[in-house]
């Protein structure tokens, strides 16, 4: 028989690539030899070919099912090969990142125009009736912050000198994984056609311009401006790229475009998973900065100085990296 | 194993040949994420408990750090760094024998094992806060918001359960697929016994009589005899079988034998038909002796 025949010719290929990919599930591509590496492709698609003939010629079903496993495996251990870490993180910062940014440009503007909207929206409500901040503004969020609070109360928030360095440190960890956590959902729930992102995203605009108008009826506008923005630059611009990739992901979800449905959601959820990744950094930094900057450097011009260097780092990152291949 | 009734994908690789692989299901998905959970809670008190050994009386504010950061880390990206450098498996994954693989058939990228991963977000853990503390997503929630957002992100976390990959979220974000790679072990050829057979009478069989089965029908036959099948079931089979193909058995004709040859000549005659591109998938109807002019 034709198929026997076959089956006798190859054998020795298939075993031998079996031995190697058991020797990959064990211990991983780097146990083999430079030779076995070379070999892996070389018997992969030996055992493809192997598999479109046994196809067209076998009715055995063991040995078609033996032939789809182990080109399945094999296909794993290959096309699931990557790059050493190290470059990849560089080759992300340096060029992935900037670029998704650049590409997703249209919904980065509305997301920040979205925040933007909730701020006028907060500062006007809360100026016209100091009441409405009751309204917009959580109460464990607003932390004793009120139209009730004195001035003084208020002013001492934005000065505060938490005692130890030690301690700023442990909260500055606790707002990056809280701010990470929360920019992850705002992208995450992009998924349900974008709406609740954009409530998250004008919400947050919301209290922060509650805020703002609390201050400003105190005279205290400036001064909350120069506590929030030295890590404020950073952390809104994060918040806002992952709202424009939750919107991305939305967008795709109402309005495929060209694509089918599914065939877009993937094209723009990866390109949106890599502006959360580049934005979990970005809440790195902003914590960073919000946890032992802020905390100890009370001059107000060194304030507006930092937030001022964020904000024209960030526009140069984003406009220029990675840019002279394309 | 038989896998004839399983759904499977087609995926073509680079090299243009379609693969095909068994669609993973949603609870073995499902019993893959529970122990992926279980690691990733155990990892987290484990490292708390070196840490506090380690550290807790010295400095606790590094306690408090590394910790945060440690549960931060297992919590996000758990997933994301299995699934990237073992192949598309976390070690759940890799014990149920699952696989995640790009569904177009091109290599699994990191931002596509990013982006499957970033929604477990939506699909676990908020349905799992409103479930058991509604107040702590939405405080001033209207009363009728709150079934309307628990049925939203229900329908997120059941999604596998309503479509015909089993794709979570996390799936169609990522374009990527599960699915099971199970090992299968290469037996020998059944034909090669027979050829090799050292006495005894010989089966011959007409065409005619060949022309009778199709392929499914081998290859139910080709498990039954590769298994561990009861005498008595292969005693019945082959007499089925020789009512349809009009054999007259021998006395004392050893049922086994008789069904090894049957289906060394059998699959000849279908391998050399498929050769000739006709490939017959199931039997005719009737048998031999009533087809008889």
């Amino acid at each position: 028989m034709k198929s026997v025949e076959f089956r006798r010719e190859r054998e020795e290929a298939w075993r031998e690539l079996e031995r190697l990919l058991d020797r990959v599930d064990s211990s991983g591509l780097t146990a083999l030899e430079p030779e076995q590496l070379m070999r892996l492709p070389v018997l992969y698609r030996a055992v493809l070919s192997s598999l479109s003939v046994a196809r067209a010629i076998s009715l055995d079903q063991n040995a078609l099912d033996y032939l789809e496993s182990l080109a399945g495996r094999a296909y794993f251990a290959i096309y699931a090969a990557k790059r050493p870490p190290g470059r990849t993180a560089v080759d992300f910062l340096l060029r992935r990142f900037p670029r998704a940014v650049r590409a997703f440009h249209r919904h980065v503007v509305l997301a920040a125009l979205l925040m933007a909207i909730g701020v006028v929206t907060g500062r006007g409500l809360t100026l016209a009736d100091p009441d409405h901040f009751y309204a917009l503004v959580d109460e464990e969020m607003a932390g004793g912050r009120s139209p009730a609070a004195s001035t003084d109360d208020l002013r001492e928030v934005l000065y505060s000198k938490k005692d130890a360095v030690g301690a700023l440190s442990v909260f500055a960890t606790f707002l990056f994984t809280h701010n990470a956590r929360v920019g992850i959902l705002c992208a995450a729930l992009g998924f349900a056609a974008a709406v609740p992102t954009l409530l998250l995203l004008f919400y947050n605009g919301v209290t922060l311009g509650a805020f703002s108008a609390l201050y400003e009826t105190r005279g205290l506008g400036l001064e909350l401006w120069a506590w929030i923005l030295p890590h404020g630059v950073t952390e809104l611009l994060a918040i806002v790229l992952c709202a424009a990739a939750g919107l991305a992901m939305g967008e795709s979800v109402l309005f495929p475009g060209r694509h089918a449905r599914l065939a877009n959601l993937a094209l723009q959820g990866r390109r949106a998973g890599e502006l959360v990744v580049g934005s979990v950094l970005l809440f790195l930094v902003a914590g960073l900065i919000e946890g032992l900057f802020r905390q100890l450097v009370h001059d107000i011009l060194v304030r507006w100085a930092l937030a001022a260097a964020t904000a024209v780092f960030w526009a140069v990152y984003f406009r220029s990296a990675g840019r002279e291949e394309t | 194993m038989r896998t004839l009734a399983e759904p499977r994908r087609e995926i073509v690789t680079p090299e243009g040949v379609p693969l095909r692989f068994i669609l993973a299901g949603p609870f073995e998905r499902l019993a893959a994420f529970l122990i992926d959970a279980v690691i990733i809670v155990t990892a987290a008190v484990m490292i708390a408990l070196a840490l506090a050994f380690g550290l807790a009386f010295v400095a606790v504010n590094a306690f408090a750090i590394l910790l945060m950061l440690a549960w931060f880390f297992l919590r996000n990206f758990y997933f994301t760094w299995f699934e990237c450098r073992w192949q598309g498996a976390t070690p759940a994954k890799r014990l149920l024998g699952l696989r995640v693989i790009d569904r177009a058939g091109g290599s699994l990228s990191a931002d596509a094992v990013f982006a499957r991963n970033l929604m477990r977000e939506v699909e676990v853990f908020l349905p799992l806060v409103v479930f058991l503390v509604p107040d702590a997503v939405w405080p001033s929630a209207p009363g009728w918001a709150r079934p309307l957002a628990a049925a939203w992100l229900g329908i997120l976390a059941l999604l596998p359960l309503f479509n015909r990959d089993h794709l979570r979220p996390g799936d169609i974000v990522g374009g990527t697929l599960v699915v099971r790679a199970p090992r299968v072990v290469l037996l020998e050829d059944l034909t090669e016994a027979v050829a090799a057979a050292p006495s005894g009478p010989r089966f011959s069989f007409t065409q005619e009589q060949l022309d009778l089965y199709g392929i499914y029908e081998l290859q139910v036959l080709e498990d039954l005899l590769r298994r561990n099948t009861p005498l008595a079931t292969l005693s019945e089979v082959a007499r089925r079988i020789q009512k349809k193909i009009g054999w007259l058995a021998a006395p004392n004709e050893d049922a086994e034998r008789f069904l090894r040859a049957f289906y060394a000549a059998q699959r000849a005659r279908l391998e050399q038909r498929m050769l000739l591109g006709e490939r017959r998938e199931r039997k005719r109807a009737g048998s031999a002796s009533t087809r008889r002019p």
